[in-house]
């Protein structure tokens, strides 16, 4: 489906197969998908309806995942941390507003953040200068926290500090300039804003949503832009240990996300209902065949955002970019050498696909009927998880993400169930088998079929279809 | 002030993990420099060694549950190296960390099967038996005590790593290693089995691991998950004394412990277990370059 | 001049693969660079090309220095290259190849593909025209749709070759481009460059053929242990003493 047309078949070269290129075909899997995201409702009691709810939320993780992974050839072992940080964005947001005494404290944080991302995507510096950019704005961040000063001060001295900074170590005063206005801009802004959000109880989850996908943007660029620098086995240990102090933070960060005792709860879920117009709202009912209760409600938005996720990704996989982001996988030095920006190509899709993780993470907070959201559910595990999607569905294939996804979380489910029987065996009770089970699949993937399950069976079939197709040649001709 | 008195303290025990990160940072360089492969399942074996010590200690005297350790660390290494890499074909980068990976989380989940998810306390080795359960001894030095065991993993360190040192400079095998490491095809043509050398490094490290497990199960409990912080703890110490330099590595790691200690005790006491990350990502942020250049050919 | 070095220096710890290296490459020209093994011709291209950093010295393209640029910068300055261990995008269709060629001088960004903007099909639409009419340059259009690691290692080359063309450069770097053909393959190729030249497109290239280089190119640049010791038309080269010198040590050690 994305035609990247990678045949081989291990233990020597395939012969050559020539890939169809028909457009007519490509639609096919789009509208089969979109007849059974219509009519699923009818045919499944709840609590499969629930099962594919968390099937969807993992399918986005797994595609973006798969964008990174696959396509860029980029390892991400800390994927988890974005799915979190969309989470609990949204999660606090909606449900336990940040309360007044840490305020200041975390509006300035979030302003320090977004103006060093802003101040290296505009000056693009490293080494000495970036460390005392950073150290400036932090410090300018922390003017702002002072409550002696009023803020039109502590602006002007933003502009005004980085300003001569950006003179001074030849980065671009203007550049500079901007990066300490939006500084200031933003801790204002987001100090009313998060002032607002408490008096009201909470903000919506649309809200929530944006606010998160914009956080996980910043975070994600700040360290992808650093550490994607790095290849290989560096590179899975950066982000391996990234995702683990995200995981800390969601746990030892009480005052504002609840520590790992309570967890968030009473997230609301989305009312996807409202917001859509009427004949969209008829046009479901009619696929459903009854009311849409809040469950099937949040099973159509979650499976729309999949809808679009897939979409998205096939277009990108099949344009100038993506061809961009292959040839980064196959020959960093060969693409840089036909003038791919190979540094900010690997950027871009890093965070393309932390904002898709972070799409997830709000599904998953404003999950309807549970609400709830717990440090765990975002640590190494999951981030593991994530990666035995996409190798089981196969690297580089969007479709295959797809049935990755719904193949481990089924398995999930049916282990569940599994352990609730308390099964023995020698006496030794099977509990929390997740870990070996998914440890026997990705070691016996990776060996056996290191294409994936998806390209496996296709190029499994298309070599019986053509030895078939050899055999009736070589009749014919005798 | 209150603070400051508990310095010495900290660097006792930092110097103790800083120990075990020694150890696996040696681990990680012996299996590098044999295969160019980064093990992510490091950890496990110090895991599985801690793991199958704390539960004969609780039995069985030290010198039954010591072999048994190790053999079991070993056999986990040899495991990994028949069954998992050897297999693998065309490994790609990618594909050598999901697969080691996978061994890891195995490994822990196996661990969890059987022994379940709580902390198992084990007995010092020499140790005091008091009413029923065994006290260890403790020395007072310079404001901090010492504990018996410490002193155990301090000079059980010690010993590994002039074990590893005379091995690999004096010993036909030890050498034969270190030519696989420079140039694989060049070894097999003077007739160095590359398989069954991995084998070996994968054994070696594993064992190493165990012992260090062993070593520590009193002072830190044997838990089904301290392998992830453990192997990265070690990771970090291998890749800032340069992998596959032992020496560098054990000073790294012994640092590291320091360091990590330190901070997590009077700093960040909250967060005293992201200190390991945060190091180990603004080491490889820093110093991109110097860890590149030794980086394995992608 | 198109590509210009001063004094360009590059050094491997102790090791100076490329010393003090000063030569010219003017427009429409083709230039070979000839040495013996270990002379630092494939260091040269990769400096020129941007994939290495120069330890000192200066390089020139189009009259503005790229010394401290990237190879994507470079890239994007009218130069493009192949490689001497070919490095295709084995996980691509020989025409994806050819069509990552085509990045340097086309803009679409991310939104615009993952959208699908009008922006976005009519430049596709050129980059695939493009595309098809280097593969056809180079006589591989039958087989745009196959995977690029399918070919036989000839046609690889010429696919290389194809990609680097597509980015429309003014001047076409080759490491060894004959390095593992066969005779007939490097007399096709030699005929490919020459219509290349014809075409106004600036070679520099790098070979151990001797044949090949004398055939083909229009002047010659004698390396040896990272010095330049000659530079003329292939005549004066042929009998220029320092390079037979140069050569005859080679082979006498």
């Amino acid at each position: 489906m994305d035609g990247s047309g990678s045949k081989r078949i291990r233990g020597g070269q395939a012969a050559p197969v020539r890939l169809r290129n028909a457009q007519v075909l490509n639609l096919l899997p789009f509208l089969f998908f979109l007849v059974c995201y219509a009519f699923a409702p009818r045919v499944v009691n709840e609590a499969q309806l629930t099962t594919i709810i968390y099937i969807g939320i993992y399918v986005l993780l797994a595609v973006g995942l798969n964008l990174l992974m696959g396509y860029a050839g980029q390892i991400s072992l800390g994927h988890a941390a974005f799915f979190g940080i969309g989470a609990y964005t949204s999660g606090i947001l909606t449900a336990k507003p940040i309360a007044n005494e840490v305020i200041p404290g975390v509006s300035v944080g979030f302003a320090v953040l977004s103006a060093v991302a802003l101040f290296l995507l505009l000056t693009r510096v490293s080494g000495w200068k970036l460390g005392v950019g950073i150290v400036l704005l932090v410090l300018l961040g922390w003017l702002h926290n002072l409550s002696s000063i009023a803020p039109a001060i502590c602006a002007a001295c933003a502009v005004v500090v980085m300003g001569v900074f950006g003179l001074v170590a030849k980065v671009g005063w203007s550049r500079a300039c901007v990066s300490g206005a939006v500084l200031a801009i933003l801790a204002n802004v987001s100090k009313w804003f998060l002032r607002n959000t408490l008096e009201r109880g909470g903000a919506s989850p649309w809200t929530g949503l944006l606010v998160g996908i914009f956080l996980t943007a910043v975070i994600s660029y700040l360290i992808g832009s650093q550490v994607l620098r790095l290849r290989g086995h560096y590179l899975a240990m950066a982000t391996l240990a990234f995702g683990v102090i995200v995981e800390i933070v969601f746990r030892q960060w009480t005052a504002v996300t609840g520590g790992s005792s309570d967890g968030i709860f009473n997230i609301p879920p989305i009312q996807f209902f409202s917001c859509i117009p009427g004949f969209m709202r008829r046009f479901y009912e009619m696929a459903a065949g009854k009311t849409v209760d809040l469950r099937t409600q949040y099973y159509y938005l979650v499976w729309a955002f999949v809808f679009i996720a897939i979409v998205l990704a096939v277009n990108i996989v099949r344009s100038r970019v993506g061809r961009a982001f292959r040839a980064v996988h196959s020959s960093e030095q060969a693409a840089a050498s036909l003038g791919v920006d190979t540094a900010r190509y690997k950027v871009q899709v890093f965070v393309l696909s932390a904002c898709m993780a972070s799409v997830a993470g709000t599904l998953h907070a404003h999950n309807a009927g549970i609400g709830y959201i717990h440090p765990s559910e975002f640590g190494f595990m999951v981030s593991v998880e994530l990666v035995v999607m996409v190798v089981l569905g196969g690297m580089a294939s969007v479709w295959g993400s797809l049935f990755g996804a719904a193949a481990i979380q089924t398995l999930k489910d049916t282990l569940l169930d599994l352990e609730k029987t308390n099964p023995e065996f020698w006496g030794l009770k099977l509990q929390g088998l997740d870990p070996i089970v998914f440890g026997a699949v990705l070691i016996v993937v990776m060996i056996v079929l290191p294409q994936g399950l998806v390209r496996g069976f296709s190029d499994g079939l298309s070599a019986l279809w053509r030895g078939a197709g050899r055999i009736k040649k070589q009749q014919g001709v005798g | 002030m209150d603070l400051l008195a508990q310095v010495p303290q900290l660097v006792v025990s930092g110097i103790t993990l800083g120990c075990i990160y020694a150890i696996v940072a040696v681990g990680f360089s012996i299996i590098y420099s044999s295969t160019q492969v980064i093990n992510f399942a490091q950890g496990e074996f110090v895991m599985i060694g801690a793991m199958v010590a704390a539960v004969l200690l609780a039995k069985t005297s030290l010198l039954v549950a010591f072999p048994a350790a190790v053999a079991s660390g070993c056999l986990a290494g040899a495991l990994v190296a028949l069954f998992v890499l050897i297999p693998l074909k065309r490994a790609s980068v990618i594909s050598l960390i999901i697969i080691t990976i996978g061994t890891s989380i195995m490994f822990r989940g196996l661990a969890q099967l059987f022994w379940g998810e709580s902390a198992i306390p084990a007995p010092p080795f020499t140790g005091v038996a008091v009413q029923g359960y065994v006290e260890d001894r403790e020395f007072h030095l310079f404001g901090a005590y010492i504990r018996a065991q410490e002193l155990w993993v301090i000079g059980v360190t010690a010993l590994l790593v002039v074990g590893m040192h005379v091995f690999f400079r004096y010993t036909l095998v030890g050498q034969a290693m270190r030519a696989c490491a420079i140039n694989q095809l060049g070894a097999r043509i003077v007739g160095i089995n590359a398989r069954r050398m991995i084998t070996a490094s994968f054994i070696m490290a594993a064992g190493l691991g165990a012992v260090a497990g062993v070593v520590v199960s009193p002072v830190f409990y044997a838990k089904c998950n301290m392998g992830t912080a453990l192997g990265l703890g070690g990771f970090c110490a291998a890749v800032l004394g340069g992998l596959g330099n032992f020496a560098g590595g054990v000073a790294a790691g012994i640092i590291l412990g320091i360091v990590e200690s330190l901070t997590g005790g009077l700093l960040w006491s909250d967060y005293k277990d992201a200190v390991a990350f945060v190091i180990l990502l603004v080491i490889l942020l820093i110093r991109p370059e110097g860890v590149l250049r030794k980086r394995a050919e992608a | 001049m198109l590509v210009e070095t001063k004094a360009l220096t590059r050094r491997f710890g102790g090791l100076v693969a490329v010393d003090q290296v000063d030569f010219q490459v003017r427009r429409g020209q083709t230039k070979a660079l000839i040495g013996p093994n270990g002379a630092g011709k494939t260091t040269l291209l990769n400096l020129v090309s941007g994939l290495l950093p120069a330890s000192s010295g200066d390089i020139l393209i189009r009259g503005r220095s790229v010394v401290s640029c990237g190879p994507h910068e470079i890239a994007a300055l009218g130069l493009a290259r192949t490689f001497q261990n070919v490095q295709l995008f084995e996980n691509m269709t020989v025409k994806e190849n050819v069509m990552v060629g085509c990045h340097a001088w086309s803009k679409q960004g991310i939104a615009s593909g993952a959208l699908r903007w009008i922006g976005h099909w009519r430049e596709e639409k050129l980059i695939e025209q493009e595309a098809e009419r280097q593969l056809e340059f180079v006589g591989l259009s039958d087989l745009a749709d196959f995977p690029a690691h399918s070919l036989p290692f000839g046609k690889q080359r010429m696919l290389e070759i194809a990609r680097a063309l597509a980015s429309r450069p003014q001047v076409l770097l080759l490491d060894e481009p004959a390095s593992g053909l066969s005779t007939r393959e490097t007399s096709e190729l030699a005929e490919l460059l020459r219509q290349i030249s014809v075409r106004g497109i600036t070679i520099l290239l790098v070979d151990h053929d001797m044949q090949f280089v004398m055939d083909i190119s229009d002047e010659v640049v004698v390396l040896d242990q990272g010095r330049k010791i000659a530079e003329g038309t292939p005549a004066e080269i042929q009998v220029n003493p320092r390079v037979i010198a140069a050569y005859l040590g080679a082979e006498a050690k």
